[in-house]
């Protein structure tokens, strides 16, 4: 019965027992695992450990006496043995000790002649290559290279098996007949498993790239014939250096390689014997190592942790060099600091992280820091001398009084005894109540200035600091320290930390998302108040508030956030987070202000800065801890966050309530600007108007978009709903302009009944629309006014009204234009297919036939076309550009007939004002004829000049030619303002180049004549498209208008912020014009907080916010020229001082900056590269080459 | 070449607290803790004592008066002296709560200024002399003053640091309730032990214990702040090869050249320019640690003042250990050597 094994036993424990190529026996086995009546449940981890742990001590009490043994490897066989059945897993687990065991024994005869050939020994080694080895072809060669296992075929099985294994045929090949050759017992077995093997041989998947070198590396034969020269013949040497094993490629020779004198060393292809550390005494081979040895390098060797410094933290010097390993460890642990473990210790003696070097500081920190816990309290060394001496605890007070109270004046030296007695009291004294500075100026009420300022410190000159001075009155500042280091963990330091609104970079997105994603903390938004009585709240009851920044309402920077240096400052963040707990964690808001980031919402005032992911995501989470805050800031808070510091523990996050869903962030008509910053050019709008360019092949030819040879422009009349109006709109009759349905919006008509000249009736008879506030572009208002004018628009010259006639050429123009533009792109298929150009024929004008050549702009509602005008008379055909409307209107021929007849013809700004000829008005179609200019627009120019390869001026125009251009420009808006009509439509493409040839008699002076004279009035520009023209005649003096269309980035910022607006357009849109020509990019803007308007900013909503553009001038520019025009153009309200009536139009501010210009112009600019002159005959020159391209 | 320096004969006997040149003359002031107030004449090598005044504790302050006939002195004693340097009169302005660390006279108000580790300070309208001083409480104990035309910086315990506007101090309405124009937090770790204004009146250098010296600017505006900085000296390494950081014991602004000295532990003193950001020399190493510094009022000469500074907390002083030296400083030895 006993015998009956339970094999169920050990099926449970399979996985445990390591198998062995001689099998295991299952009685072992089942005696191991078995339960017994003790342990019903298999033996436990600790008894097994006991009793292996007896059997084992008998082992190796037998080994100790191993040299007595008659049979040494008998006791190893044994004890392997055993260790193998006791540890069914024996190479898992370590406590087996098989591998040491195996390395001892293995090393133990490998010198031993008698064992060479002794299974047992080789069934050792065969054990440890098979359990341990980790170059197992390593180990065979090394058993070959000392002639173990020779004469045995069990050698030459196994090292060919392993090298099949690792598919080196060749070589297992070669083995297998090495074996054969030196007779290997039992040969009958070896040659079995050859035949074996040569049939797989055979059958096998030839591999061209298998190792090809011989099984066993040879030893260099040099090296041979020094040590055994006649060992050639002696296979059987007793000197483990003799070459054993043949050489040669291909694996089929035999023993012969001794006798190469000069054999080329062939280096085996995997181990090398290096491998075998370095070779002593040349005697190679004599020692395979264990494997602990092998891995040495990679084990670290213990050593006790006194004195030895922890690294923490991200070291600056890069990565150390590659350690090499030294096998003694010579620099054992000297514990230089075997001084008593001060508190100081740590300090006293600091590595210094940059050049490693200990430092250790002079000073006796203990004794100069008295008070553990207090770091406040400080001993200075002539107080620490003088309390060594005795000095300190004299009360001189008392030894005074006491002396008078004697009278004694003489001076007594030293009576210590006197003294003594009240020195104890004494001391009292001269501890005086050191409080915080913090808590006593908080006392003070007058704390209003509160400077923290970042500071680096570890002697980092020159890295920028920080400092917020939230007002200079004269009162006191605390400038306060933040002595850590940079690298401290709590502030991420941002290259954008300048808290303005303007680094909108996606970073600061990122960081400000991040802000929002982070777990709850005592974080403070330290929104700057915005109002003085916020203010001096904070200063009364809270100490510490040292929150700064202007009233800007930037948030401060962090004082104290950056802890962390060494282990000491964690102490002092504790000390400091009460006082300063504000402070200490607020730091990732110091870009983030809340008072910018959280809508208004007691106004709809769009704030510029508002938009960031806080806005436009819904919501904002505060985490605002202080419901006594709350209640402080009652009113206040939801237009500043003022952020109560956190209040120990009393934590909630709190809500900023958020406008409802249908809120539309009054932000969203104004660039993005961290898209803007992405994608500045090109710009696309949905709506692209073409205008109209005689350009064509630049314009429309090419598809080249350089500047995107279009201009956003506006939609036409839209009605477009407005997310949010302005305060006083929503009081306005025009609330309306909210919903999508503007009809009922027709003001109230005043018909004048005047018949008199159109000039004077207007201006005596006043507005025609006297609402105070109107869409000027508005349908309605416009048919109103038209119809009102006197005299009536039939009246005007050109004006030919057909309805309700009706034309219905346009689709037929259009298809011809259809097929030229696909007869061009499509190859260059001659033309023939195209019908005959369209002609048209006006019924009150009949003289004149008109026939389209081209197309010279496209808008989305009027195309312009190229049209030959023929009279009868052959020679005298023009061209004439002629604006297809449809539906029509007249509006534009009737303010372009405005202007003509406002504007005298001899004004200098006449020729700059395109003239109308002749407008025919159908019912379903209105064709307005206008003079063509064949030169292009500025749009054109500005292209032409980035696609200039001999432009030194990197893609732009001079500066001068822009100059000339502007002062143009201006010179004609000013007249049009001057006559109170606005264009409404001011860009790049609506400015036609007008470098005509001036008249013959004048020539053209070189220099540059303001007043046009000397044939510098041929030279200019003309303003086209009078679309949305505005007469402001046609208004009250005081209107003010609103945009209802969306708005984009072309329009002016008055628009954007749905802010009334009037001459601002036409000023936004000359800037736009300018900074086209200067930068060669569309215009950008950025507002910038007035600094000097920071007391009226509590009140005023936005309107003192500046704008600037985003670019900066170049150095070499006349930025004193145009500093200032940019100035007015985008703040033209801020500038009204000086201005009639102290309002816009800043007529007299903008003749100013014109005038200057003309003088440069005149004077220095007229000169530069060549003259003016010169620059203008390039330009001239470059349009005409681009043209017959 | 001779090392332009010479030794005052006749120095004390004990750790020198304060050395201070006259302002026109070569004459010198030094406070000892031998209780003893020295005036030298240096203008001859080798100097000669002309005076020693003895006190009833240890001096730690001294200095000139109005003229050179007059000097002020604080000690141990808890008193704010006046001294007749020819008569050798003392009479007690003021006595504080604590050791007097420091005294300073500004002629411009003739007000004299002293700071005791009672943690107050006492102004002395000396134009009223019968009038008590007007106490200005600090928060921590003042371990230095310094005064430049307008203002006046107390470097406190606790690293923090009051800036005074002198006409504040001056004037007779504010009795008490005197606030300091900024309130700072010195720029350095450890303590604050020395500091000196430029005689510019832009700012103010400022040492620690630790090797280190700040120098920072009076104007609160972001780009003077900005300016600021704070740079390690007085290091030296010790055989052992650990750097060892000594204090930072004076520290004495150039009168004409705006630079500055700095006197450490290490008996060293070298000679800086804030503004370059650079050191303009350094000399050789004094026997033990420099405890005062001071420059003639025409810049022509230093003063240095040698002894041990307790700064290890050992007493240390021996013979031949406490020395004052007078340095003569060459044409534009202490020029700043502008940026580079």
């Amino acid at each position: 019965m006993e015998d009956l094994i339970n094999f169920d036993i050990i099926e449970t424990h399979k996985e445990n027992i390591q198998s062995l190529p001689g099998g295991r026996s299952a009685k072992a086995l089942a005696a191991t695992f078995a339960p017994t009546s003790l342990r019903p449940l298999g033996p436990t981890l600790g008894d097994t450990r006991n009793l292996n742990d007896a059997i084992r001590e008998e082992y190796e009490l037998e080994l100790i006496a191993i040299a007595d043994s008659d049979d040494p490897l008998d006791v190893y066989d044994r004890y392997v043995k055993w260790t193998l059945s006791a540890y069914p897993s024996a190479q898992a687990t370590p406590e087996s000790q098989l591998r040491p065991l195996l390395e001892r024994a293995t090393k133990a005869f490998h010198s031993a002649t008698h064992y060479k050939n002794d299974p047992r020994y080789l069934k050792l080694w065969l054990n440890y290559i098979r359990f341990f080895s980790d170059a197992p072809r390593e180990t065979f060669a090394y058993l070959a290279r000392h002639n173990i296992g020779e004469g045995l075929a069990l050698f030459y099985e196994e090292f060919a098996a392993w090298l099949e294994g690792a598919a080196r045929w060749t070589q297992a090949d070669e083995v297998y007949k090495l074996g054969i050759e030196r007779e290997a017992r039992p040969a009958e077995r070896l040659i079995r498993k050859f035949g074996e093997f040569q049939h797989r041989f055979e059958s096998r998947v030839q591999n061209a790239d298998e190792p090809s070198s011989p099984a066993l590396p040879t030893v260099r034969p040099a090296l041979v014939a020094k040590l055994d020269p006649f060992a050639v013949s002696t296979p059987r040497s007793s000197d483990p250096q003799a070459p054993r094993l043949p050489s040669g490629i291909g694996g089929s020779s035999t023993a012969r390689g001794g006798r190469q004198k000069l054999a080329i060393f062939s280096d085996a292809d995997g181990p090398a014997p290096d491998v075998n550390g370095p070779v002593e005494a040349a005697k190679g081979w004599d020692n395979i190592g264990t494997i602990a040895d092998r891995k040495k390098e990679n084990v670290m060797e213990a050593r006790p942790w006194t004195g030895e410094t922890l690294r923490a933290g991200k070291k600056t010097g890069g990565l150390p060099k590659m350690a090499i390993f030294k096998d003694e460890s010579s620099s054992q642990v000297t514990n230089t600091n075997e001084s008593k473990p001060s508190r100081y210790a740590d300090q006293q003696q600091v590595t210094n992280a940059r050049t490693g070097k200990i430092e250790r500081v002079f000073v006796n920190l203990e004794a100069v820091y008295p008070n553990d816990s207090d770091h406040s309290e400080e001993m200075s060394f002539e107080e620490l001398r003088a309390k060594s001496r005795g000095w300190l605890n004299r009360d001189w007070a008392a030894e005074s009084k006491q002396r008078i109270a004697e009278a004694s004046p003489a001076r007594e030296a030293e009576d210590q005894a006197s003294t003594v007695a009240s020195a104890e009291e004494a001391v009292g004294v001269l501890q005086p109540a050191r409080t915080n500075p913090d808590t006593r100026s908080s006392s003070n009420t007058q704390l209003e200035t509160t400077i923290a300022v970042d500071i680096g410190q570890e002697g980092r000159a020159g890295r920028p600091k920080k400092i917020k001075i939230r007002e200079v009155k004269g009162e006191t500042q605390t400038i306060l320290t933040n002595l850590e280091s940079p690298t401290g963990p709590k502030l991420r330091r941002k290259k954008s930390a300048e808290p303005t609104m303007t680094l909108h970079t996606k970073a600061a997105t990122e960081d400000i998302l991040d802000i929002f994603n982070q777990p709850l903390r005592n974080v403070d938004p330290m929104a700057g108040p915005e109002d003085s009585a916020g203010e001096s709240d904070y200063d009364d009851d809270d100490d510490d508030y040292t929150s700064a920044g202007e009233s800007t309402g930037t948030g401060r920077i962090s004082g104290t956030s950056e802890f962390g240096d060494t282990e000491t400052d964690v102490k002092s963040v504790a000390a400091l987070e009460d006082t300063n707990g504000a402070a200490a964690s607020v730091s990732p808001w110091s870009d983030f202000t809340a008072s910018k980031h959280v809508p208004k919402l007691d106004t709809y005032e769009s704030e510029e800065n508002a938009t960031n992911g806080a806005t436009t995501d819904g919501f904002v989470v505060l985490e605002d801890a202080n419901p006594i805050g709350d209640g402080r800031d009652e009113d206040i808070d939801l237009i500043t966050p003022i952020s109560p510091e956190p209040e120990n523990g009393s934590i909630r996050p709190r809500y900023v309530p958020i406008p409802p869903e249908d809120y539309e962030p009054p932000t969203r008509p104004y660039r993005d600007p961290s898209q803007v910053s992405q994608n500045r050019l090109p710009f696309m709008t949905p709506i692209v108007e073409k205008t109209e360019s005689s350009m064509g092949a630049l314009t429309i030819r090419e598809e080249k978009d350089y500047f995107s040879s279009k201009t956003p422009s506006r939609h036409q009349n839209k009605g477009h709903a407005t997310p949010q109006i302005d305060e006083e709109l929503l009081s306005s009759p025009f609330q309306e302009i909210v919903n999508e349905a503007p009809p009922p919006r027709v003001p109230k008509l005043k018909v004048a009944s005047s018949k008199t000249a159109l000039d004077s009736a207007q201006d005596a008879k006043g507005p025609i629309i006297r609402d105070a506030q109107c869409n000027p572009v508005d349908d309605s208002v416009r048919k109103c006014i038209l119809e009102s004018v006197k005299p009536p628009l039939s009246s005007f010259s050109g004006y030919y009204d057909y309805r309700p006639l009706s034309c219905n050429r346009a689709p037929e123009v259009r298809k011809f234009i259809k097929a030229l533009a696909k007869a061009k792109s499509g190859s260059d298929k001659t033309t023939t297919s195209i019908s005959m150009p369209p002609t048209l024929r006006f019924p009150q004008a009949s003289t004149k036939t008109y026939t389209v050549k081209r197309e010279l702009g496209k808008g989305a509602f009027a195309p312009v076309y190229l049209a030959e005008e023929d009279s009868s008379d052959p020679e005298n055909s023009t061209l004439v550009a002629m604006k297809c409307e449809h539906p029509p209107t007249s509006w534009e021929f009737y303010i372009m007939s405005l202007l003509q007849s406002r504007l005298p013809s001899s004004h200098r700004a006449s020729p700059s004002l395109l003239k109308p000829h002749s407008m025919h008005l159908f019912a379903d179609e209105g064709y307005l004829l206008e003079t063509y200019l064949d030169q292009g627009t500025l749009l054109d120019l500005v292209n032409l000049a980035k696609t200039d390869p001999s432009n030194s001026t990197n893609g732009t125009l001079e500066e001068s030619v822009a100059m000339f251009f502007t002062v143009e420009l201006l010179r004609t808006v000013e007249a049009m303002h001057s006559v109170g009509i606005l264009h409404g439509d001011l860009k790049a493409d609506n400015c036609l180049v007008r470098l005509s040839k001036p008249e013959e008699k004048e020539g053209w002076d070189p220099t540059y004549q303001p007043d046009g004279s000397a044939g510098w009035a041929s030279k200019g520009l003309c303003l086209i498209d009078f679309g949305r023209g505005i007469d402001m005649r046609a208004f009250k003096e005081d209107v003010q208008f609103v945009a209802d269309w969306k708005t984009g980035k072309q329009d002016c910022v008055e628009m954007r912020e749905m802010r009334p607006w009037t001459y601002q357009v036409d000023y936004w849109g000359i800037a736009g014009v300018i900074h086209s020509l200067l930068f060669g990019k569309y215009i950008e803007d950025v507002a910038v907080d007035d600094k000097d308007a920071n007391g009226e900013r509590g009140g005023g909503i936005g309107q003192k916010k500046k704008y600037k553009l985003r670019e900066g001038l170049k150095r070499y520019w006349q930025s004193e020229l145009w500093a200032p025009l940019f100035e007015i153009l985008l703040n033209p309200a801020a500038n009204v001082e000086g201005e009639v009536g102290g309002k816009v139009p800043c007529t007299k501010g903008l003749r100013r900056c014109r005038e200057g210009m003309e003088e440069w112009l005149a004077g220095e600019g007229g000169r530069r590269n060549g003259g003016l002159k010169a620059g203008l005959r390039r330009i001239e020159e470059r349009i005409r080459e681009k043209k017959t391209k | 070449m001779s090392i332009p320096q010479f030794e005052l004969a006749n120095p004390p006997t004990d750790a020198i607290s304060a050395i201070q040149f006259a302002p026109t003359s070569l004459r010198l002031l030094v406070a000892s803790w031998d209780k003893h107030v020295y005036l030298y004449d240096t203008s001859s090598t080798g100097g000669q004592l002309l005076n020693k005044f003895e006190h009833r504790a240890p001096v730690l302050d001294v200095c000139f008066g109005e003229d050179e006939e007059e000097a002020y002195t604080a000690g141990l004693d808890w008193d704010v002296r006046c001294i007749n340097l020819t008569t050798g009169a003392q009479t007690v302005l003021s006595s504080h709560g604590a050791g007097v660390k420091s005294v300073l006279y500004d002629r411009q108000h003739n007000i004299l200024v002293s700071g005791s580790w009672d943690s107050t300070l006492h102004v002395h309208h000396l134009s009223k002399p019968s009038d008590p001083p007007v106490k200005i409480s600090l928060p921590n104990k003042p371990f230095s003053l310094s005064l430049t035309s307008t203002r006046l910086v107390v470097a406190m315990a606790s690293r923090a640091l009051h800036i005074y506007q002198l006409a504040d101090l001056a004037s007779e309405s504010a009795a008490s309730g005197i606030e300091p124009w900024q309130r700072r937090e010195s720029s350095l770790k450890f303590m604050t032990r020395a500091v000196a204004c430029m005689p510019n009146d832009e700012g103010y250098a400022s040492s620690s214990i630790e090797g280190r010296v700040a120098v920072e600017w009076f104007d609160p505006s972001t780009t003077s702040q900005s300016r600021k900085y704070a740079f390690k000296c007085h290091r030296q390494p010790s055989p052992e090869g650990v750097d060892v950081v000594y204090p930072v014991n004076a520290l004495a602004f150039h009168p004409v050249h705006g630079t500055f000295a700095s006197g450490g532990g290490d008996g060293f003193v070298a000679l800086w320019d804030g503004v370059a950001k650079r050191r303009i020399r350094q000399y050789q190493r004094y026997t033990t640690s420099v405890s005062a510094l001071s420059f003639s009022g025409n810049g022509k000469f230093l003063a240095v003042a040698v002894s041990p500074g307790f700064e290890d907390g050992r007493e240390g002083v021996g013979e031949g250990m406490v020395g004052i030296f007078i340095r003569e400083l060459g044409d534009g030895e202490a020029k700043g050597k502008g940026m580079k």
